[in-house]
């Protein structure tokens, strides 16, 4: 019990992190909502599945509930900021160097709103082979599609946030002048 | 392969000329093409410029995606721990539940029964919702500081449940090879976990080296983490115990993953003025291997496992160099790293490696 809890704590600090990061990305950067949500998975990770999975499947097992949470927000309609969000945003604490900093985070704030544009499907699996790494058959295995629609999604993703990146980023840079 | 086809497109106000290749550039960054497919796409590349730049695009997406990193409060992730492990419901659970509550409050029936003016009602209504509330927020940071201080064990012993350190933004670290040098003077090799697990409801201190600190620092809040703030510790201890065959794949992954840097590391082109194009990409993913390198390097020298662990020792001199590369270095000095990784035959070697432990576990 205690050496699984031990594998457990170590599951939770590698992969907390990463988890609130694609449900950002499945969110639009709703930090709160996405923290909350990457709690559920992981508390019903340890109350279902932890003594049963495979060894390496945890990993697999966490994203594809987290996706379904995410879908299940969509769902409800949730799709605007809630207060509770909007408040946590406002009061993040803005970095000091006022430059590159703050155009980075524009930057990420824009991308996170044009990840919104892509089909669920496309967006998951994107997010899970740029920020995860997974590889094609990961990736389907998580979102449970065959390799070839994964190809096809995260090429299509790539081509639709190519163009749209472009586009904004002309215009950030002409408004900024 | 069939010769490419350029189409020209108009996608949203914007016009393409768009190589029917375009495809398999996306799967070459990936990673997902045979030698042979591999071979061709980047002998193509050499010839179509559309190809080109959508694979610049494709790489600056991957870098803008991979740069976002959510700010985490550390004690917010670790009394989410503590709750898990201690089986409480979730914020979302207890919000699911105490909505259903609220629609069986006996002050709706109330309302219902008793008819008071609407006035009254919806004051009444406030004063209930304003008590609710301030008695949720008083419950919880009971909870928490409960939590917090929670060291009852059935043997009685005290244990702290979330001891963590931050990293100030503003203090200095040292390069990455100083802290491999560090960590190899420590005396690497006595197999002691550096990094302490926080909870144990059983009462049983885990071993830990004396001259390590007590908890991973964690990146403050608001920060985002970077490389250069990244301690040693941050690397998981020696004798953690793998997976079995997730740890294998593990290992041919980054096998797999190091080899694509460096191929992608040997076909970058200078610029007419004799300096590399920006690197950025690839001295970003050397750190990221460089991290996994020092780990599984560890754990197959713990496992005695000789070949591997001197493949991984090394390819790990390189991934240092290129992670310490300037982000447009001039062409000798990657001339420098390219011989070397000629020299060692590392390409074809992680290649091998790679694909016949991925067989074994597949």
């Amino acid at each position: 019990m205690a050496s699984e809890d031990e594998e457990f704590t170590t599951l939770f600090q590698d992969f907390y992190p990463s988890l609130c990061r694609f449900l950002e990305g499945l969110l639009g950067g709703r930090s709160a909502l996405a923290q909350d949500l990457a709690q559920e998975s992981f508390l019903q990770l340890h109350r279902t599945a932890w003594s049963t999975l495979p060894s390496g499947e945890a990993r697999y097992w966490l994203y594809r509930v987290a996706r379904n949470f995410a879908i299940n927000e969509f769902r409800k309609g949730q799709t605007r900021y809630r207060l509770f969000d909007r408040v946590v945003e406002s009061m993040r604490p803005r970095p000091r160097d006022p430059e590159e900093e703050y155009e980075k985070r524009e930057r990420q704030v824009m991308l996170m709103e044009m990840l919104q544009i892509l089909p669920d499907d496309q967006r998951a699996a994107l997010l899970l082979r740029e920020q995860e790494q997974l590889s094609y058959r990961e990736i389907g295995h998580v979102l449970n599609i065959s390799e070839s629609k994964v190809k096809v999604d995260i090429f299509r993703a790539r081509a639709t946030l190519r163009n749209h990146w472009i586009k904004r980023m002309r215009a950030y840079g002409a408004g900024s002048h | 392969m069939a010769p490419a086809r350029i189409r020209t497109k108009k996608n949203a106000g914007l016009l393409f000329m768009t190589c029917d290749q375009t495809q398999k550039v996306s799967l070459l960054i990936d990673g997902e093409l045979t030698a042979a497919e591999y071979s061709a796409v980047e002998q193509h590349l050499l010839q179509c410029t559309d190809c080109q730049q959508a694979r610049e695009e494709f790489l600056n997406l991957r870098s803008e995606l991979v740069a976002y990193h959510p700010a985490l409060a550390p004690s917010a992730a670790d009394a989410a721990l503590a709750r898990i492990l201690s089986k409480q419901d979730s914020p979302v659970a207890r919000a699911r539940t105490a909505a259903t509550a609220t629609r069986r409050n006996p002050l709706s029936v109330l309302f219902g029964f008793h008819g008071f003016s609407p006035r009254l009602a919806s004051v009444i209504a406030l004063l209930a919702i304003a008590f609710a509330i301030g008695g949720i927020v008083l419950l919880r940071s009971r909870s928490q500081g409960e939590v917090a201080n929670n060291t009852s064990t059935p043997s009685g012993n005290r244990q702290e449940v979330t001891s963590t350190k931050d990293i100030e933004a503003s203090k200095e670290n040292p390069p990455v090879s100083d802290a491999i040098a560090q960590r190899r003077s420590n005396g690497s090799k006595t197999g002691q976990p550096t990094r302490n697990k926080q909870l144990n409801n059983r009462g049983l201190k885990p071993e830990r080296d004396r001259n390590a600190p007590s908890q991973p620092p964690r990146p403050q809040v608001g920060v985002p983490p970077t490389y250069a703030a990244v301690d040693e510790n941050l690397i998981a201890p020696r004798g953690v115990p793998g997976h079995g065959a997730g740890s294998e794949m593990l290992m041919a992954r980054h096998l797999e993953q190091s080899e694509l840097l460096l191929r992608s590391f040997r076909n970058i082109r200078a610029t007419d003025g004799g300096s590399a194009p920006g690197i950025g990409y690839e001295r970003r993913r050397a750190r990221q291997l460089l991290y996994q390198n020092i780990r599984l390097r560890r754990e197959a020298d713990d496992a005695g496992d000789v070949e591997v662990g001197s493949l991984l020792g090394a390819l790990e001199p390189i991934l240092l160099d290129i992670a310490n590369l300037r982000d447009k270095p001039h062409k000798e000095e990657m001339q420098a790293i390219r011989e070397r990784v000629e020299r060692k035959n590392l390409v074809p070697l992680l290649q091998v490696n790679s694909t016949t432990i991925a067989r074994a576990y597949d």
